[in-house]
């Protein structure tokens, strides 16, 4: 798909100097008029860099909120990922393979993990037997079932979480169709 | 004055950035992207529509009706034989629209593709909105080079209908050439590199005097970052049927974890030499659960990709050959896209150009960030007035024991004020003078002298009493107005001083060079300047204690304060530091002692009814020996 460049029409070759300044024009009434026009230019710019200040201010304001309730996400999706092989593990152990304590032992090791990120704001997203909602979850498989709606999670293969309240990372599911 | 959005436009995710207070800025979109995937989609019951992160979630259950990569049909006519192939690769429905273009049909509706496009860029514009919190109704939007008339014109009709005025449609390599600062100032020829996620760019751009021309373009519209993730999925899966004699290709949950851990080994191996990709109960069998464990290196990856990279070198020497010029013509190699972040990437970029190609800026960003800043100076934001200077040294007055003490560190953006009190170090001091050092040395005689006067007419008093507020005013043309003024007497006095920045540049390295290089010995200077002053401030503050309170203060402990006091003294002026801090800690706490006895036998005697106005005064002494700035012959800081 190679153009040859001639073709090209205005709009590719790029001006890059800056179109916004004036030229005074020919018949230009007075020295007063000039300077009158440079204070009204110099006060706009005035307002302006004032009004971007504040601005900035109430956006940093609101970047610093942000960061606190987000911050940790990269750091909290990662966590996500082992907890997911965690409870891989922890679903797989029959009740009777292995000795009761060990199990009681993992079981509060998970629950501790969960409080933990729980006080972090961490929630996890209720989708099973939930209408399929993509800003919550992520479909992974359109499945035909017997008897079952349309549109609705049948199963999570991967929990969802949100973090504060925004989606962290969706709940990927399977979803039913009409069969 | 509304901002202009910048938006890169791309084949798989979209980025938006705005200029704010002259520098670009890369907005995120609501769900918290800083880029926003190219995907639409509607769904045919409930005629909902979806855009960016929530179509693409959806797309497994609405394959006909989610709409990716429509960039590739932008501007196309139905039987244009670039895009048949494209045509047969989607899983949506493409057929001929008005005037044989191409068209795309969502839910049963045939829509054109720029009314799909708009759909992204009207989230993207919604989402700015939202995140700076004023209108936005004009962009400028990125193509790639090789995009002809009936492209753009489709791209701009997009913005249109998204509700924006397109002021500018910018090349997408010189966007990114923009976003590293290549202006009208520099003259040469840029080689482009962009290796994106699904496709390849190559273009060689000639700037010349304030403009841009595209001598050659070249790349592969399906190679990208999703073809190198292929490979080590294929690759994990083979090793895994060697192992274990299982096809995880077959199974749908495992494939979609070994793709998330195919891209995150990838990204490791960026910066490791080797990653371990560790994925528990990845399937089962009769015998039990199964895990994966393997261990992928550096050099194995770029093995199995290595082919890749070369393919993207046949294009970049095509398009060179194309301009005319041979790969050593090339002054500048700039890398765009995820992808390019790989070292073999980088490794045959540089073999091909012989340069070290350009890198700071973030590679999914630079061409947003390029657009933002082509809109900033059609704005006016970037080139007009607002560029701010910075004064480069610090500028400050000597106060007691021969400190500087900064009020404009060097670095501040100016014009700018700064205002400061300071007092007399001496009792019945009547006059301040007011010495003006440039430089960055914590000592006074090791700076540059810029300005010195005096300010008289101070009222008699104990030291550390008069306020003289002390104003250092730099106008944007680096003259600096210093004025004292004695908040007492209401006198005031003022210099101008025109030469602060009288130094050329070497000399202004050449002092702050000096500066980092005595930085040790000036700041234990500074320190033991400190302590003397310390000293001398507690030595003064015993001697009133007594001074003031004869008849509370017993003989013994007058006798003991003033043998304190004479230590002090001594080792003062001795400068022996050491003996300084020995004697000075010795001295405040028989102050406290003192104090403290007092105190409680005047509180013995307190049921008499002593009158508080006859207590000593104690923590409004400015004088105390906490105050560690109090400084200066002639001025202390309060």
């Amino acid at each position: 798909m190679i153009q040859d460049s001639e073709e090209q029409n205005d709009n590719q070759n790029m001006n890059i100097k800056d179109i916004g300044t004036e030229e005074p024009s020919s018949g230009q009434n007075s020295d007063i008029e000039l300077a009158l026009k440079e204070v009204d230019r110099y006060k706009d710019l005035a307002h302006r860099t004032a009004a971007e200040l504040e601005n900035l201010k109430k956006r940093s304001l609101q970047e610093r909120d942000e960061i606190r309730k987000y911050g940790q996400s990269q750091l909290v999706i990662k966590m996500l990922g082992v907890l997911d092989d965690f409870n891989r593990a922890m679903d797989i152990i029959p009740d009777d393979a292995v000795v009761s304590g060990w199990k009681d032992g993992l079981d509060l090791v998970k629950r501790s993990i969960d409080n933990l990120l729980a006080t972090e704001g961490l929630s996890q997203i209720d989708a099973l037997g939930k209408p399929f909602e993509p800003a919550e979850h992520e479909a992974v498989l359109f499945e035909a079932i017997e008897g079952q709606d349309s549109g609705r999670v049948l199963s999570v293969v991967r929990e969802g979480y949100k973090l504060n309240g925004r989606v962290l990372r969706a709940a990927q599911v399977t979803v039913s169709k009409t069969s | 004055m509304s901002k202009i959005l910048g938006i890169d436009l791309g084949t798989t995710n979209s980025c938006m950035a705005v200029i704010e207070t002259g520098e670009p800025k890369v907005l995120e979109n609501s769900e918290g992207g800083r880029t926003t995937p190219s995907v639409v989609a509607i769904n045919p019951k409930s005629g909902e529509r979806y855009v960016g992160l929530t179509a693409r979630r959806q797309a497994v259950t609405n394959p006909e009706n989610t709409v990716f990569s429509v960039k590739r049909f932008m501007g196309m006519g139905f039987t244009d034989k670039a895009i048949k192939n494209d045509i047969a690769l989607v899983p949506y429905k493409v057929e001929a629209g008005s005037n044989g273009a191409v068209a795309v049909n969502m839910a049963g509706k045939a829509y054109a593709p720029p009314e799909i496009a708009a759909m992204t860029l009207q989230k993207m514009k919604t989402d700015a909105e939202a995140k700076i919190g004023e209108k936005i109704t004009q962009a400028v939007i990125t193509v790639p080079a090789y995009f002809d008339d009936s492209q753009r014109n489709a791209t701009k009709d997009a913005g249109r209908i998204a509700g924006l005025e397109v002021l500018r449609i910018i090349n997408e390599p010189t966007a990114a050439a923009v976003a590293y600062g290549f202006d009208e100032t520099k003259d040469g020829t840029i080689a482009v590199y962009d290796l994106g996620g699904g496709t390849f760019d190559i273009t060689i751009l000639q700037m010349a005097d304030g403009v841009v021309e595209v001598k050659a373009t070249n790349g592969d519209t399906h190679l990208g970052g999703d073809d190198f993730d292929q490979r080590i999925i294929e690759w994990i899966a083979d090793e895994f049927k060697k192992s274990d004699g299982i096809d995880l290709k077959q199974d749908r949950m495992a494939l979609q974890r070994l793709r998330e851990s195919a891209e995150r080994a990838k990204i490791e191996l960026s910066t490791l030499t080797q990653t371990e990709i560790n994925l528990p109960f990845v399937t089962a069998d009769s015998s039990g659960p199964k895990h994966l464990v393997i261990n992928l290196t550096k050099a194995s990856l770029e093995n199995l990709v290595g082919d890749l990279v070369q393919k993207t070198m046949d294009p970049c020497k095509k398009a060179i050959s194309d301009a005319g010029i041979n790969a050593t013509d090339i002054d500048e190699v700039i890398l765009v896209g995820g992808m390019t972040r790989m070292p073999a990437v980088q490794d045959a970029v540089l073999a091909l150009f012989k340069k070290e190609p350009h890198q700071g800026v973030n590679p999914d960003e630079v061409v947003a960030v390029g657009a933002a800043l082509q809109a900033g100076i059609l704005q006016g934001e970037v080139q007009d007035l607002l560029l701010l200077d910075v004064t480069p040294l610090t500028l400050g007055i000597e106060t007691m024991g021969g400190v500087t003490t900064s009020l404009i560190p060097r670095n501040t953006t100016i014009p700018t004020a700064k205002s400061e009190i300071f007092t007399t170090a001496a009792d019945g001091q009547t006059s301040v003078e007011v010495h003006v050092l440039q430089g960055e040395r914590p000592m006074a005689p090791e700076n540059k002298t810029i300005g010195r006067f005096m300010l008289d007419g101070i009222l008699s008093a104990p030291r550390g009493t008069p306020q003289v507020e002390v104003t250092f005013d730099l106008d944007a043309n680096g003259i600096l107005n210093v004025s004292a003024k004695d908040k007492g007497t209401g006198k005031e006095q003022k210099i101008t001083i025109t030469a602060s920045s009288g130094l050329d540049e070497s000399e202004i390295e050449q002092m702050v060079k000096e500066a980092e290089e005595h930085a040790e010995e000036d700041e234990q200077l500074r320190k033991d300047v400190e302590l003397r002053n310390e000293a001398e401030n507690t030595a003064y503050s015993a001697e009133k204690m007594i001074g003031d309170n004869p008849e509370i203060v017993t003989d013994e402990q007058k006798t003991r304060i003033e043998d304190g006091v004479k230590a002090v003294r001594d080792a003062i002026q001795k400068e022996d530091s050491g003996q300084i801090n020995v004697s000075l800690t010795e001295l405040q706490s028989t102050i406290q002692e003192v104090g403290q006895a007092v105190y409680a036998s005047q509180a013995a005697a307190e049921s008499g009814g002593v009158d508080a106005q006859d207590q000593p005064p104690s923590d409004d002494d400015p004088n105390n020996g906490s105050k560690k700035d109090t400084i200066e012959g002639d001025f202390k800081e309060v």
